[in-house]
């Protein structure tokens, strides 16, 4: 309901106040009524009976005079002789002697006669039924719609001669008059019954008025009841005694005395005034009060929320304490947690910029740095420096002195170049960025680094020779230079080169490989990728024995995709079953077509290291060449049996069983080991044409491949050479018993259709034919 | 003080003496149509007569005592009779034939305080008998 506490507070108490401030009000209100209203009641209880005894002097007044006057000799007289002049005259002489109103003489047979001229008087047979019954009456009596206070008196002579009577209005006038005499300001009013409707001729009361008052009348008349009580009227609440008044004529007469409540109220305005003018005064020193306190209390408050916004935003300004109370504590701690939480960002910021191993700057830390480094006129380098051989190192010397040998080189490192951005990239690589004019000139800056950190280091006495190599990036634009300075050491190590720049052009575009993948099963479908066949020349049978099947692959924008770059990318990405399986099924299609040309060939097929040892892939192809109508050979590396060598060895004893030979492909340039070499059931073995390459140059590749000949004889294995491309070559492979070649010499890996018209060019095929003949009959 | 007798029959023409034999003087009055006169104050063992010549009733009064009343009802008839105390009187020697019986008395409830009803007299004895009401006489009600 409302935002701010301040506002809250204020209302809540000012409210609270308001509500306890209107109780007391209504409280001493409705006291001061009830108090009004009983003295009220008692005051007209009082006048009430004040009335009644002003009333009855009146009467004995109005009486006395109408009892001497009708006892008056010359009145009786007059009044015996019957004659209406002079009866008059006489009325008249005794309404100026009395003062009085009214003065009507009732003769006994009926009728009136008043002192005017006018008409006579409708007096009713009520009065006269009455004056028969007792002629000194007292009463009020109407008189032409005008009540009058009257008495009679008979006169008498001594026999009855009529009745005078005698009256005084009961007009405005007489009742202000009356109520003059009462001790509070209140209102008489004497009203007769007429129709039903009680009235007072001249008083001027409004309809509602007279509505109400003959109700409050004619209950009171009913109750008979002589205590004050509450009436409506207009102008508000007042409270009203009704006396009934005795009637000459028996009709029904009241004095309706009221006094207003208002009017009693009256005496305690000031009290009330005085009560409302402390109210508001409170009201208003209640809400700035409290608005003062919830001020002081939200003020800190919202000081602490505007400091735990900036905090959130991560800005650490601290909180102004001016108090002492549980808000200044809390914002006490509120800056203790911030600068608390200052020093553990700066900690966690420290250790995600720092080697946790060798305290040295982390990767991150070198990347950060390079990104303020500032040139000038010369360029940024990024040397990623590898500690060579250092798995043996570390096995040598531990993992906590490895970790300190890094350490101690990275101190070189700052020695020697200090301020140079420099950081710890991998376990074995640490990076250094470096200003230099050219590559030249950070060439030669290089080389000048690395002699002084191959420089022996002294750890625990135990001096370690550390070797280095280098891998440079130029920083240009916002390329991940370091990624690419960690590549170039790898092109550095993989081209055994001691300082290697990136090149681009080599590393190629491995994302754009990476897609290779998604479209290699599209490649397949389309006939994209196809078998190229390259000839193997049977050395003694002079003549075209068997061929391998290599996978090619035209990409349609990128053209022909080089062997290594897909097949490597097949196999990291598990997409090499799939394409060896495409490979086995089309080789088999092709040997038929072969055989149906009347070339019936050996088939060799290439099995990826990963693939050896799956076992659903063995019995796959073992299915695929099932249907071959001449012989199936697998081409295998040595290196692909050392993952797994219990499954591959299983696996390959499995195709040696179902008849399909197995090669052992590029012997000689990966471990070679004889081990392997006694546990493989192979058939073949091929050399790689690194020794067959420079065969006729060097004598020591000579006498490998002649050894390596015999060996695989021994074994009884049959041998082939690879990458023949002289025919000074064959011939000497020829002479040293070697059984096939294979190379660009013979043939490159062509497709089945050019194979064909390979293998029926005669002219070509003697040529071969000849060169192995004359080869061997030198050997010979 | 008062007259005695309250009520007095007196033939037309007849004079009616006032003896006083109080030990005051009274004014002796009478308003009455019939035979007003007034008699001056008059003290102990004095009288005054006054001949009433007009048949009618004579209302009596002193000027001095208002409780003081006496009626003298003046006739022409020879037959006339006040009744006694129980409200009977016996007239005798009224000739047979068609009369008028009268009666009043100072406060008959009828007009003039007096009833009339023609009668046929037998030869030998009647009996007529009245109901009337009274007013109550206006004295009484004199309090001071």
């Amino acid at each position: 309901m409302f935002k701010r506490l301040r506002t809250k507070l204020t209302v809540l108490y000012a409210g609270l106040f308001c509500i306890v401030l209107v109780l007391i009000s209504a409280a001493a209100y409705a006291v001061a009524a009830r108090q009004a209203q009983s003295q009220v009641r008692d005051q007209l209880v009082a006048t009430g009976a004040v009335f009644d005894r002003l009333w009855q002097v009146r009467f004995a007044g109005l009486q006395e005079g109408a009892e001497l006057s009708v006892r008056d000799y010359g009145f009786r007289q007059a009044v015996a002789t019957g004659d209406a002049a002079t009866v008059r005259s006489a009325l008249q002489n005794l309404h100026r002697r009395l003062g009085a109103d009214l003065v009507v003489l009732v003769p006994p047979e009926g009728g009136a006669i008043n002192s005017e001229e006018e008409s006579p008087l409708p007096l009713s047979a009520a009065l006269k039924t009455a004056l028969e019954n007792d002629d000194a009456l007292t009463g009020v009596l109407e008189v032409d719609g005008v009540l009058h206070q009257a008495v009679t008196a008979p006169v008498l002579a001594p026999n009855l001669l009529g009745w005078v009577v005698v009256g005084q209005r009961l007009d405005q006038e007489e009742m202000r008059s009356l109520e003059q005499l009462s001790p509070i300001p209140l209102h008489a009013v004497a009203l007769s019954r007429l129709d039903g409707v009680w009235s007072a001729p001249g008083e001027r009361l409004s309809v509602r008025d007279r509505g109400a008052v003959s109700t409050f009348i004619n209950r009171a008349m009913s109750d008979r009841s002589a205590r004050p009580e509450s009436i409506n009227v207009r102008g508000g609440r007042a409270v009203a005694l009704v006396r009934p008044l005795r009637t000459l004529d028996g009709s029904r007469a009241v004095l309706f005395l009221s006094y207003p409540l208002a009017l009693a109220l009256a005496n305690y305005r000031s009290l009330f005034e005085a009560l409302i003018a402390v109210g508001v005064l409170g009201l208003a020193l209640v809400a700035i009060g409290t608005w003062l306190l919830a001020r002081g209390i939200t003020r800190p408050i919202s000081e602490l929320e505007t400091a735990a916004r900036d905090l959130e935003a991560g800005e650490y300004a601290p909180v102004r304490v001016e108090t002492s109370d549980e808000i200044a504590r809390l914002a006490l701690s509120f800056n203790a947690m911030i600068d608390a939480i200052k020093l553990r960002e700066r900690r966690i910021t420290d250790l995600a910029l720092t080697d946790s191993e060798t305290l040295l700057p982390n990767r991150l830390a070198l990347e950060r740095r390079l990104k303020t480094q500032d040139a000038r006129d010369r360029r940024v380098f990024v040397a990623a420096i590898g500690i060579d051989r250092f798995e043996q190192v570390r096995s040598a010397i531990g993992y906590a002195h490895a970790n300190a040998l890094i350490a101690r080189i990275g101190e070189r490192l700052v020695h020697l170049s200090s301020r140079a951005p420099m950081g710890r990239l991998a376990t074995d690589v640490l990076g250094v960025a470096f200003l230099a004019g050219d590559e030249g000139d950070a060439r030669r800056r290089i080389a000048a680094l690395q002699a002084k950190l191959e420089q022996p280091l002294s750890l625990d006495g135990q001096v370690v020779d550390i070797d280095v190599s280098v891998g440079v990036a130029a920083v240009e634009g916002e390329e991940a230079h370091v990624d690419r300075a960690s590549i170039a050491l790898d092109q550095a190590r993989k081209a055994r080169v001691k300082l290697a720049f990136f090149d681009s052009d080599s590393y190629g575009d491995p994302a754009r490989n990476l897609s290779l993948m998604g479209e290699m099963r599209r490649a397949l479908s389309r006939g994209e990728i196809r078998l190229a066949h390259q000839p193997k020349l049977d050395l003694r049978a002079r003549r075209i024995t068997g061929v391998e099947a290599l996978v090619r692959w035209t990409h349609p924008s990128r053209g022909p995709l080089p062997p290594d770059l897909f097949i490597s990318m097949a196999e990291e990405t598990g997409n090499i079953r799939a394409l060896t399986e495409f490979v086995l099924h089309q080789a088999v299609e092709d040997q038929s077509k072969l055989a149906a040309a009347g070339w019936p060939l050996a088939m060799s097929v290439n099995i990826s290291g990963r693939l050896i040892g799956d076992r659903h892939f063995a019995k796959h192809a073992i299915e695929a060449v099932r249907g071959a109508r001449h012989g199936f050979c697998f081409e295998i590396t040595e290196t692909a049996v050392i993952d797994n060598p219990k499954l591959a060895l299983e696996n390959i004893e499995l195709f040696a069983a179902h008849s399909v030979q197995i090669s052992i492909d590029d012997y000689g340039s990966g471990l070679s080991s004889l081990a392997y070499l006694k546990q493989l059931p192979a058939h073949e073995l091929k050399i790689d044409k690194l020794f067959i390459q420079h065969l006729t140059d060097s004598k020591r590749d000579a006498l490998l491949v002649r050894s390596t000949v015999d060996l695989a004889h021994g074994l009884g294995l049959k041998v082939t050479a690879e990458g023949v491309e002289q025919p000074a070559c064959i011939a000497l492979l020829a002479a040293m018993g070697c059984d096939m070649a294979q190379g660009y010499l013979i043939s490159r890996p062509v497709p089945v259709h050019e194979l064909l018209s390979i293998l029926e060019d005669t002219h070509r095929m003697d040529f071969l034919g000849h060169t192995a003949l004359r080869a061997g009959g030198e050997a010979a | 003080m008062q007259f005695d007798p309250f009520v007095l029959i007196a033939p037309a023409g007849a004079s009616v003496a006032f003896p006083n034999y109080d030990s005051l003087r009274h004014q002796v009055y009478s308003f009455s149509a019939a035979g007003p006169f007034e008699l001056r104050l008059y003290g102990r063992d004095e009288s005054r007569s006054v001949s009433f010549r007009n048949v009618g009733v004579i209302a009596i009064g002193c000027n001095i005592h208002d409780q003081m009343a006496a009626f003298i009802y003046v006739t022409d008839t020879p037959f006339a009779m006040k009744t006694g105390a129980n409200g009977i009187a016996d007239i005798a020697g009224v000739p047979p034939g068609r009369a008028t019986l009268r009666v009043w008395h100072p406060y008959l409830r009828a007009p003039d305080s007096q009833i009339e009803r023609p009668i046929v007299v037998p030869a030998g004895a009647m009996t007529q008998a009245l109901e009337v009401g009274l007013r109550p006489p206006p004295h009484r009600r004199y309090s001071y």
